[in-house]
């Protein structure tokens, strides 16, 4: 966790970090992804065009070495954002930055360069392998399309894989429904690393996978991690899992970032009513025992026509006056706590330009609103 | 301890904390379900033995192949073409396993009914939410309406159910009491026009509907984000405090069992593990899986850098290990281990743990053996396999502590 962000920083390999001044390897701008809803005949002939919101003006970056975790409930276009940084998708509007380079209108062999340093991992392991070959040939293959290695130095770097992410190399010639889902998450790991990538983007990976299983690979992306100096964007629903892997987490909530800052000040000293709330509903073992107290009523609104002003403002806890419907609050520093670094913990909410103690007293979380 | 028939009462939740002698809801003792396939049997359920007491939450949880959910389905006559045996499989005083397909059909429309993960398997996605409970109350038969083939017909295909008969009118009730709200509109709605959580609830209602004493809820909130999940948990438990009604909570998640069950087992590779009121699981899990499983999920406030996990697969069921199916991936295994498990007792009413490091004849700290006598623990288990031992636990009712 954050000793892993400092060991980043001392790094002497050539790892930067946001913190120490050098360029992120990944940065976005304004990014927006937008699809077009299904229409029906009438719709079209009156030209009502209507777009789901999915990504909306998203700005973000991520250091080398560095742990970006993304949550939200769904629908919050945490999946889309994942797909749109790693290029699966094309950006409606908006930049990435990779790596010193402008990637958001890559093609040709830039894309397929690009499509190296940045692998993607996916909730169900199963869908994004191929059942016809033998998982000897899907992690294989990278090498061979990128040209790696062929012949023999391609099946010794394929038994190395397989013995880095914890397989016996005996099992290569399985085809992937032989496997448990934990296996089988093992193998996209091996073939995401096969390409020695520089980015992973990790979208729910250990969602499916029983929970003693779950610990197993969340550990095992934790050395990969510290080994080859990857950087990670994991993207995923269950905030104790995000907590335990992430440096930095940035708080979706439809198709926008309402509050990004260290792990550790979004989870002791939260600062947006959307983050206060999701955290009061995570189930828990440890503390109190009995019924968890939720705050949060019903479900987002559609992002097809999101609403105006502050997006939470429709099931806000700590709604405050007609500003919250009329203007949207910008993404700002909000110092939470003496030892909390107002430069990397930022928040949208108008309770960011008011009086504490008028919080304090109309929250339903009392005066446990940081600060 | 005691088994003998009894007419049973319905009875609200008890806010006593004595122990009560009044027989289980439901009890179940050594049950198995085997299914037949290309590669062998597969003992989905393999010898589990447990027992629901009235307005009781229970929970079972297990991963992926641990039998929890074939557990339910066996004991509603559902596991299709499985072979499902027991020693006792009885709700109140009837025998389930004697029952036939007409019969158990009559018990799942009115004395137990089933939730599942996945609403649409259990809503008729061309038929308005009100229609489907509606349909549920004439069955249930208190309403005074003709559910003949005919009337149920011209309902369906050409009137609809009448907005002022006592089915409707109960069915908008039901929405009501799972909060759905403007419920009298919602009833008018068809399943894809709601939200996951609210098809839930509306679920739900339906398996209300039948006012039933138990209600088996297989995973219900697992699809759901954490806020929604809350939700329809905190909807549950208040059916049972309001109702009496016994819930049984099929779930992989322990934080959900926690802060809903008043006792669990867990369940693995088809076998109990443990079972204790949730409180003691929690504080005093003896069970090595048990403590692996707790220790194997981060927490928001832990700073661990790495998880705790259970190295290793679940064992693949046509070839379970002999004796503990858990040996495979256990830490603490040892002589004992490939001998068949029995349920040890603990000091806590209710507190079982099918693991041999609980013997007499051993001796442990918790984690590793110190000493162990095999021959007198040998002795031991062929005894308490050859008593008669119904897992029937007293009640320790936690319903005044925890909320
Ligand atoms: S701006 Fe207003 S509605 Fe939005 S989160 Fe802040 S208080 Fe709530
Ligand atoms: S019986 Fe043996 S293998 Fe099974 S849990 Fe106990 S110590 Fe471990």
């Amino acid at each position: 966790m954050s000793s892993q962000f400092e060991s980043s920083v001392t790094d002497t390999t050539g790892g930067q970090s946001a913190e120490s001044g050098g360029e992120p390897l990944l940065s976005a701008k304004g990014l927006k992804k937008h699809f077009p809803v299904e229409q029906s005949f009438l719709d079209r002939l009156f030209g009502d065009d209507e777009w789901v919101h999915a990504v909306d003006g998203v700005d973000l970056t991520l250091a080398e070495r560095e742990t970006l975790g993304v949550v939200g409930e769904s629908g919050c276009g945490k999946s889309t954002l994942g797909r749109t940084l790693s290029r699966l998708y094309e950006p409606t509007a908006g930049t990435i930055h990779f790596d010193g380079e402008e990637i958001s209108d890559a093609e040709g062999d830039r894309l397929k360069a690009l499509r190296k340093d940045v692998q993607v991992i996916f909730q169900d392991p199963l869908s994004s392998l191929n059942p016809r070959k033998t998982v000897g040939e899907i992690v294989g293959k990278p090498l061979a399309v990128h040209d790696i290695a062929t012949g023999e130095a391609k099946d010794e770097r394929v038994a190395e894989l397989f013995e880095e992410v914890g397989l016996s190399p005996d099992l290569r010639d399985r085809y992937p429904h032989e496997f448990s889902g934990g296996q089988r998450q093992r193998v996209g790991i091996a073939r995401a690393l096969a390409v020695e990538p520089k980015l992973i983007i990790a979208d729910e990976p250990v969602s499916a996978l029983d929970v003693s299983v779950q610990a197993q690979i969340i550990n095992l992306m934790k050395r990969l991690q510290q080994e080859y100096g990857l950087s990670y964007v994991f993207i995923a629903h269950d905030l104790s899992v995000v907590r335990h892997v992430s440096d930095r987490i940035a708080v979706m909530y439809l198709g926008k970032i309402v509050e990004e800052g260290p792990t550790h000040d979004i989870f002791e000293a939260p600062a947006h009513p959307y983050t206060k709330s999701l955290l009061a509903a995570i189930p828990s073992i440890t503390g109190e025992m009995g019924r968890r107290t939720v705050h949060l009523d019903g479900n987002p609104p559609s992002p097809i026509d999101p609403p105006s002003g502050c997006p939470f403002h429709t099931r806000c806890p700590e709604y405050i006056d007609e500003e919250c419907e009329a203007d949207e609050p910008a993404l700002q520093p909000v110092e939470q706590s003496a030892e909390s670094d107002p430069e990397r913990h930022r928040s949208a909410c108008h309770w960011n330009d008011r009086d504490e103690a008028d919080r304090a007293a109309q929250s339903p979380y009392g005066n446990d609103v940081g600060g | 301890m005691s088994s003998q028939p009894r007419p049973t009462q319905r009875a609200g939740p008890s806010v006593s904390t004595t122990v009560t002698e009044e027989p289980p809801l439901l009890a179940v003792d050594n049950l198995h379900t085997t299914f037949t396939t290309e590669r062998g049997d597969v003992p989905a359920v393999d010898g589990v033995s447990f027992a629901i007491n009235e307005g009781e939450v229970f929970g079972i949880v297990g991963e992926s192949g641990s039998g929890k959910s074939v557990t339910a389905l066996s004991l509603l006559g559902l596991a299709d073409g499985a072979t499902v045996t027991a020693d006792r499989l009885c709700f109140r005083d009837e025998d389930l396993l004697a029952k036939d397909e007409a019969a158990l059909r009559e018990i799942r429309g009115n004395d137990i009914s089933m939730i599942f993960q996945d609403p649409m398997s259990s809503l008729n996605p061309v038929m308005t939410v009100g229609e489907q409970i509606a349909e549920v109350v004439r069955h249930h038969g208190d309403v005074g309406e003709s559910q003949s083939l005919f009337a149920e017909l011209r309902r369906k295909y050409v009137t609809g159910t009448s907005e002022s008969s006592a089915s409707w009118q109960r069915a908008v009730e039901l929405l009501d009491t799972v909060g759905i709200p403007d419920p009298a509109d919602r009833a008018n709605e068809y399943p894809h026009q709601l939200s996951g959580g609210m098809k839930q609830r509306v679920m739900i209602a339906q398996a209300l509907a039948g006012d039933p004493d138990l209600i088996i809820a297989d995973e219900p909130t697992t699809a759901l984000d954490v806020t929604i999940e809350a939700q329809i948990l905190n909807e549950l438990l208040d059916l049972r405090d309001e109702f009496g009604v016994s819930i049984m909570l099929i779930t992989h998640d322990l934080a959900v069992v926690r802060e809903t069950c008043d006792r669990v087992a867990v369940m693995y590779a088809g076998e109990m593990m443990e079972t204790a009121d949730t409180r003691t699981l929690f504080e005093d899990p003896r069970h090595p899986y048990t403590r692996g499983l707790i220790d194997s999920i981060p927490r928001t406030d832990d700073d661990r850098e790495w998880l705790d996990a259970i190295e290793g697969n679940v064992p693949d069921p046509t070839a379970k290990p002999q004796g503990c199916p858990f040996r495979t991936r256990c830490d603490a295994a040892f002589s004992l281990c490939e001998e068949p498990l029995v349920a040890y007792s603990a000091e806590e009413p209710g507190h079982r743990t099918w693991c041999h490091l609980y013997n007499d004849a051993v001796a442990n700290d918790g984690d590793e053996v110190q000493r162990v006598d095999d021959a007198e623990a040998k002795q031991l288990i062929q005894e308490h396999e050859a008593s008669d031992d119904l897992v029937t636990p007293q009640r320790p009712n936690f319903g005044g502590e925890y909320r």
